[in-house]
């Protein structure tokens, strides 16, 4: 009686024990490999997957996505850009040959489309964005760059492309290519008055002045930058502040207008008076008014000048 | 013998083990039927505040929480602050989190992790009206905008995601005991002018306790010298920023601050730097010896032991030390002493107050393992509140995180001062250099060395090889942009998929990051690594100074005005780019 009690304990455990496992392994198996998801779903996961760093897992997903789709499907594009991504950026891990080759599929399988632009744009990109200790090969990057923004010149992806072109010709700091760069804006301005990226077109002529000793264009295009800058209304960190503080200084140091400083101190002072540069904003406004006493008094011959 | 007895004396364990199971299952069950019947709705809520006030703070506003729904109950985990990292990270990756969670005691890149892995976010309801501001000023208004800081605070930069809610703000100040300055000085109140409250410093020291010890004017330690650094030495450095801020954005970075040392225009004998250091040891004079070393329960033990008359703390430890001296001394509270304009050593840099960061937190987040989400964030937005944040906070002794939530007397004295002058000096070039500085300040924050001695050591050492350390930093910098383009394609990844408003968004993110973070990076280095390798034009004006071209045509300006004064009624310039403002 007692064995068979023992033993009926012993062969219920065992018996538990069994179910138990199967349970997690079929839950595992579920998890994993149960139902085939559908290709956008794991696109979709594949994207949340590389947010989180897990590209193994990204790579994995987009994959799956490449292999229940047909070539021409929107979904195999977006899986094969997912890939090309996750092999271009993720650390440690990265195999560049591999994300080149998967961009070039991309490029390759619909030349027109908005993924061909932006893997375009990534192979700049690539050229461009280094390993610690290399200097990047600025004119092959232009050289990228210049493709994107040729086959693409109305797309986000080229105008992007011409904007990093013009900031890696501002590294040279020579005059020649600040007139290079004052052209090429003035140009992009024009062709397309409603870019998305006007604002840092803008950033980028007014330091092209300023580097060209021309301040009231320099004070001018940074007012315009300032005009066509997008705001995300979402971010609370994103502020007009740095904008107001550079436009005054700009015109109470480089131009000697004092009525344009006064009025961006002063709109500083207004929308944002928690803001640490309030003090020197109101110090500037002081700073001004003692000149400009002085400078009367001297016009008027009280002091030697 | 029965079958039932033998049966019970063979399997005697098996049956006390049985039975105990199934009385413990039956207990537990009866208890929590009564605390929290069928159809309750249980919310936990982590946190590492054991200061007086907090969980009674919590416990009050559930209850309340309760009368408006009887069917939540709130339950506090109060977890020590040595760790609460280590179990926040325990319960999330075990699934077994609380619902709400006190964010904190994480290193910063694995907070953002965490935020990505095991918490909702909470964007989508930051633009919309607190249901619990209805009837006040802020009804129909934005949860973000009725805070003070906007809601930074809860804004993640990283994922650019609205994360957590934040409940409210930290200020510091300078607490004393009443009583024993009265009688040690004879003085009802410590004076707030710094060579009057050095006077008071001087008196107390002098001065021996019944054991025959001396009295410590200032209890201190590494903890509170941070404090003070930050609140009072390291504003006296403002003026340097017209010397040293070539980029002119208002601040000084460390590599303005190196240049600035290595072309002459700054130097150790600067008064804004000579002088933090004088101020340093005059102030750290009045601190207990050894303080360098210590924690900062030590100073507070020294305070509460009434051997001390000053400890600088913040809003956190108000009510604490408050309840440590109820019935033993009265606490008094006081700004940190400034110097007059007059001050025959500090006058001539006293520009205006100090400006004092303020620090907004005690913000909660909702983990993703809650079962009911909409449940937790509507207790968060009650405790968020006009009339809720204000109570929390008044219970609990700290500043409200809300607009126009008023608080007690004593606390309104902590409201951060955020006008001013502050810090413009930067060492921290990381490496050799920083670490050489640490031990140098040290030294001399233990009177080891004097300011010379630290001057003739420091500089030469930090001219010679903060080059090298600026290289090394412009390593960090490459893997930064790189860490940025993979960030980056996350968020453009979010744009493509996207539809309508959505996609329209996450794009002027996406061009905004791109921006800020990948193209002029790359410029504002350029000319960093430039600046570093060649230094400022010597020749050219200070970057806030008038040239003379500058001079002349305001000058012009003036004479054209004049002219015009006499000739017809006076028009003012007309400034640019607004609308005739």
């Amino acid at each position: 009686m007692r064995f068979s009690c023992l033993s009926l304990i012993h062969r219920t455990s065992r018996l538990f024990l069994s179910v138990s496992v199967l349970g997690i392994l079929g839950l595992a198996g579920c998890g994993g490999g149960g139902a085939p998801a559908e290709p956008a779903a794991l696109v979709s996961r594949g994207w949340d997957y590389y947010r989180l760093g897990e590209f193994t897992a990204a790579i994995e997903a987009f994959h799956r996505a490449e292999l229940g789709t047909a070539e021409a499907a929107p979904e195999h594009l977006r899986a094969l850009y997912g890939q090309a991504v996750s092999w271009h950026l993720r650390r440690p891990g990265e195999d560049l040959a591999r994300a080149q080759d998967l961009y070039e599929r991309v490029i390759a399988l619909a030349p027109e489309s908005d993924l061909a632009a932006w893997s375009l744009l990534a192979l700049a990109r690539m050229k461009h964005v280094v390993p610690v200790g290399q200097e990047p090969d600025y004119d092959a990057v232009r050289a990228a760059y210049r493709e994107v923004t040729e086959r693409f010149p109305g797309h986000l992806a080229g105008q992007e492309a011409f904007v990093h072109t013009q900031a890696s010709l501002l590294l040279e700091e020579s005059e020649a290519r600040f007139r290079e760069v004052l052209a090429a804006t003035r140009e992009f301005v024009a062709t397309y008055p409603d870019s998305p990226f006007r604002s840092v077109v803008h950033e980028m002529m007014s330091h092209c002045y300023g580097e060209l000793e021309r301040p009231e264009e320099q004070l001018d295009a940074r007012i315009d930058a300032l005009e066509a800058a997008e705001t995300d209304p979402t971010n609370p960190w994103s502020s007009k502040v740095m904008d107001y503080w550079y436009i005054a200084v700009i015109a109470e140091f480089e131009v000697g207008d004092f009525d344009t400083a006064r009025a961006y101190y002063a709109k500083l002072i207004e929308e944002y008076p928690a803001d640490i540069h309030k003090f020197p904003a109101e110090q500037a406004l002081t700073r001004m008014d003692a000149v400009e006493a002085r400078l009367r008094q001297e016009l008027r011959g009280d002091t030697p000048p | 013998m029965s079958a039932a007895s033998k049966f019970v004396r063979s399997y005697f364990p098996f049956v006390v083990v049985g039975g105990t199971f199934a009385w413990s299952v039956f207990a537990i069950y009866g208890h929590r039927a009564v605390e929290a019947p069928p159809g309750t709705i249980t919310l936990r809520i982590a946190h590492w505040q054991l200061e007086t006030g907090v969980r009674d703070a919590f416990n009050e506003l559930a209850d309340e929480y309760a009368k408006l729904h009887p069917n939540v109950r709130i339950v506090q985990d109060a977890i020590p602050e040595t760790t609460y990292g280590q179990w926040v990270s325990t319960q999330l990756m075990g699934g077994t989190a609380p619902d709400m969670i006190e964010i904190g005691y994480l290193p910063p890149h694995i907070l953002v992790s965490y935020y990505n892995r095991y918490y909702l976010t909470l964007t989508r309801y930051v633009d919309q009206p607190n249901p619990y501001n209805a009837g006040t000023e802020f009804e129909g208004v934005p949860l973000r905008l009725t805070y003070k800081d906007g809601m930074r605070t809860g804004y993640v930069e990283e994922l650019q995601e609205y994360m957590n809610i934040p409940l409210s703000q930290f200020g510091v100040r300078l607490f004393y005991n009443k009583d024993l300055l009265k009688k040690l000085t004879g003085l009802d109140e410590a004076p707030s002018e710094y060579r009057a409250f050095l006077d008071v410093c001087e008196q107390i020291a002098s001065q021996q306790n019944e054991l025959g010890e001396y009295y410590t004017p200032i209890a201190g330690s590494k903890f509170h010298f941070a404090m003070w650094e930050s609140y009072m030495f390291n504003p006296f450095t403002y003026g340097a920023v017209r010397k040293a801020d070539f980029n002119r954005d208002g601040y000084v970075g460390y590599d303005e601050n190196y240049v600035a040392f290595s072309t002459g225009r700054l130097t150790f004998e600067s008064p804004w730097i000579a002088n933090k250091f004088r101020m340093v040891r005059e102030i750290t004079d009045y601190f207990q010896s050894g303080y360098t070393g210590l924690t900062r329960d030590e100073a507070v033990f020294l305070f509460a032991q009434q051997r001390a008359v000053f400890i600088t703390t913040g809003t956190w430890d108000a009510l604490s030390l408050a309840d440590q001296a109820r019935g033993r001394f009265e606490v008094g509270l006081l700004s940190f002493p400034n110097p007059t304009p007059d001050d025959p050593v500090y006058g001539e840099q006293m520009e205006g107050p100090l400006y004092e960061y303020p620090m907004q937190g005690f913000a909660f987040g909702i983990t993703r393992s809650c079962d009911h989400p909409e449940v937790a964030l509507d207790f968060l937005l009650f405790l968020a509140s006009r009339h809720g944040n204000e109570r929390m906070n008044r219970i609990i002794g700290w500043i409200p995180a809300i607009r126009n939530a008023e608080m007690a007397p004593l606390i309104a004295e902590f409201t951060p001062n955020i006008y001013g002058m502050y810090n413009a000096i930067n060492f921290n070039m990381g490496g050799e250099t920083w670490i050489k500085w640490l031990q140098m300040y040290a030294l001399y924050q233990v009177k080891q060395i004097t300011y010379e001695e630290f001057a003739a050591e420091f500089g030469p050492f930090y001219l010679e090889r903060g080059i090298e350390d600026f290289r090394e930093l412009q390593k960090d910098w490459r893997r930064g942009i790189a860490r940025n383009e993979q960030f980056l394609a996350g968020v453009r990844a979010k744009a493509l998929m996207a539809d309508g408003d959505e996609a329209l968004s996450h794009w002027v993110k996406y061009r905004a990051l791109t921006a800020s973070r990948q193209i002029w990076p790359e410029v504002w280095h350029n000319a960093q690594v430039k600046m570093m390798e060649r230094g400022p034009d010597l020749d050219a004006t200070g970057p806030y100074e008038y040239s003379d071209e500058v001079l002349e045509r305001v000058r012009q300006r003036l004479r054209r005005e004049d002219r015009q004064a006499r000739a017809a009624p006076a028009e003012s310039g007309r400034p640019r780019g607004t609308a005739g403002g």
